[in-house]
């Protein structure tokens, strides 16, 4: 009893050797697989199968000499190791300069993570690998389209995504077969031309410019012109209208003075007097020099007297 | 019988340091037992952990996302418990509406001096580098140097954390793909002036089918389409063509007021002819009627005595017609009378019209 009180009284130095105990067995005998990994538990370097040891995420049990190959189970976006833009010829003979990425995973399906473990085995090797498979299917897709199918004025024949589709099918295909891997997506990040040709394309646009700049200052001036000839058109067919209002107007007036004249007809001479008094007056009121005889009336009387007599008396 | 003498000394020692080292023993266990349960509770107590309210938080037990199907996301402004490490694990997700800007397709403005230096503008082309100077082709073959920026919400943290190693990489080159598409189904005038918030909503709209497709748990909120801009050696160029586009609004401007002041002149001559028209119409109709009235009141006059009514009449007239006369000069012998009727005397405005007209009477002599 004494001694088991005793043994007691070291609780701690033995609970401290449980708890390293503990974490050694557990660490030698379980492994954790996390939710964004795959793992696949090898004996002396055989993978075991998924029913005996369980590749869910969570904790599991293992054997002490198996070991667990892990790998990221999410998808993973680059553009290739190397050769990121790569100058590729079109279909029509020009050059252009692109960059691809994709977007890729090891598959879900357990041969394939299988697969990949195998043929690839690590990060490194299966990037190496995809960028080959990048780079051919990438300089084969866009050395089979003309320039025109990726740009175009008219926006129906633009067929980037088609190209991209392209892209992808095939990098998928043989990534899955030969690797395991899933494509999920494939973009193109870059499109451009070399850099030399840069240039060219800079003093074309230059030469555009100065083109548009003269022909937007002769449209100005054209639709100026336009505006200008159809205002006096406008004007002239305003005055031209008015000038038609204007006449009716005296011609009613013109006729309705017509029947006061069937009055004169009484007396035509006196009618004709009256008529060229009013003639006369509308004259005289004008800047002018009336000529005259001074023996006229009533200026005659102003002459002397014998001048005024009578012939007769 | 004698006694040997013992000597005690030693087993004193010993008795002494065994005594010390038990005592030293059981400090230490005393100690150890301290320290075990301060692990113990510091342990427990790193379990404890805050989510922010900008913030999503998954919990990993195992590494296995907990919580069941839907509820896996841990409530956000509150404290919570999990087991620490090895056994447990918390993932953080930003909550907070995400930004990223890309300047993939501006040009290298370092060796400029800066982002904020401004470029230089020059005729002579040079070539752009690829890898260093970022553009977009346009519909038309131009090339384009553009800055684009993207905010997204993170609106499933499970798909998000579950679906990329590098969310931010991806999201990048999805929206910077997106982008040089549209492009190149855009004219660079489009892009540079016409509309250039048609051009940033169409990249919004195919940004946002893009990121439904690619299912990665995020939903974008917003397209900034930043700084825009043609190669630096076209620039001036390019403000060729929008002076020219001034001028060209100038002159249909111009056109457009003398449209409207010729129409409105036209205008005030059509009723001005129409009222001179109707003034005419009046008078004519008054004075006729005048006439004919003074006609029928002479009538009676003259049909009595017509030449005593003519003489009359031409009397009058010429009194009428010569009360403005100004001098008349009457002749001694019988001769010519010439009378003038209503002088228009010249008005001097100023001494410089009059030194002119003084100019012009010296200079030329009337025929």
């Amino acid at each position: 009893m004494a001694e088991d009180k005793r043994v007691f009284q070291h609780w701690p130095v033995i609970l401290m050797v449980l708890i390293v105990a503990a974490i050694f067995l557990i660490k030698m005998l379980t492994y954790q697989v996390d939710t964004t990994e795959y793992a696949i538990v090898l004996r002396f370097g055989e993978p075991q199968a998924e029913t005996v040891r369980p590749r869910a995420p969570g904790l599991h049990f293992k054997l002490p000499w198996e070991t667990v190959w892990r790998q990221d189970n999410r998808v993973q976006c680059f553009e290739g190791n190397m050769g990121e833009f790569e100058e590729i010829m079109t279909a029509d003979g020009k050059n252009i300069v692109v960059s691809v990425f994709i977007g890729w995973k090891i598959g879900s399906a357990a041969e394939d993570q299988l697969m990949f473990m195998e043929k690839l085995g690590d990060l490194t090797t299966a990037t190496d690998q995809l960028t080959e498979l990048l780079r051919t299917y990438r300089s084969g897709v866009f050395g089979t389209v003309n320039f025109n199918t990726l740009v175009n004025i008219d926006e129906e024949k633009v067929k980037l995504d088609q190209v991209e589709d392209e892209i992808h099918a095939a990098i998928s295909n043989n990534a899955k077969a030969l690797y395991g891997i899933d494509v999920e997506f494939v973009g193109i990040r870059h499109l451009g031309f070399p850099d030399n040709v840069t240039t060219d394309v800079i003093k074309r646009m230059q030469a555009e410019r100065q083109t548009k700049s003269a022909a937007t200052k002769a449209e100005g001036e054209a639709k100026a012109m336009a505006i200008r000839s159809q205002a006096d058109l406008d004007v002239r067919k305003q005055m031209a209208d008015a000038e038609v209002a204007a006449k009716a107007i005296e011609a009613a007036a013109e006729t309705e003075v017509a029947s006061l004249y069937a009055d004169f007809e009484a007396q035509p001479e006196l009618a004709k007097l009256l008529l060229r008094r009013e003639t006369a007056k509308k004259i005289a009121a004008n800047e002018m020099i009336i000529i005259m005889d001074a023996n006229e009336e009533p200026w005659i009387m102003f002459q002397n007297d014998t001048d005024n007599q009578p012939e007769d008396e | 019988m004698a006694t040997t003498p013992v000597d005690n000394t030693h087993d004193n020692e010993i008795g002494e340091g065994a005594a010390a080292l038990v005592k030293t023993t059981k400090l230490m266990i005393v100690m150890l037992r301290i320290a075990i349960a301060v692990l113990l509770i510091a342990y427990i107590l790193s379990g404890f952990f805050y989510v922010e309210p900008t913030e999503y938080a998954l919990v990993l037990r195992f590494g296995k996302i907990s919580g069941t199907a839907g509820e896996e996301i841990v409530e956000s402004g509150s404290w919570q418990w999990t087991w620490p490490k090895p056994i447990g694990e918390v993932v953080r997700i930003p909550k907070k509406t995400q930004s990223l800007s890309t300047d993939y397709f501006y040009f290298n403005d370092e060796y400029l001096g800066g982002p904020e230096s401004k470029p230089v503008l020059s005729d002579s082309a040079g070539p752009l580098v690829t890898g260093t100077d970022g553009y977009l082709l346009t519909k038309d073959e131009n090339i384009l140097h553009a800055k684009w920026g993207l905010t997204y919400d993170i609106v499933d943290p499970v798909i998000f954390y579950t679906s990329q190693v590098d969310a931010d990489a991806t999201i990048r080159r999805i929206f910077e793909s997106t982008i040089l598409k549209r492009i190149a189904r855009t004219a660079i005038d489009q892009a540079l002036y016409a509309d250039p918030d048609d051009l940033r909503k169409k990249v919004k709209r195919d940004t946002l089918k893009a990121f439904e497709k690619l299912n990665i748990g995020i939903k974008v909120k917003f397209v900034n389409f930043g700084e825009s801009t043609p190669p630096r050696s076209s620039v001036l160029a390019f403000y060729e063509v929008q002076k020219s586009e001034h001028v060209k609004q100038t002159l249909i401007l111009e056109a457009e007021t003398y449209r409207n002041t010729t129409t409105q002149s036209a205008k005030g001559l059509a009723k001005r002819r129409q009222a001179e028209a109707e003034a005419y119409a009046s008078e004519l109709v008054s004075s006729v009627q005048a006439e004919a009235q003074y006609f029928n009141q002479l009538l009676e006059q003259y049909q009595k005595k017509p030449d005593i009514a003519i003489r009359n009449l031409i009397s009058i007239t010429r009194q009428h017609v010569m009360q403005d006369a100004e001098k008349i000069l009457l002749p001694a012998s019988p001769g010519e009378i010439r009378i003038r009727l209503n002088r228009v005397k010249p008005t001097v405005t100023d001494d410089t019209t009059a030194a002119a007209a003084a100019a012009a009477g010296s200079g030329h002599r009337p025929h």
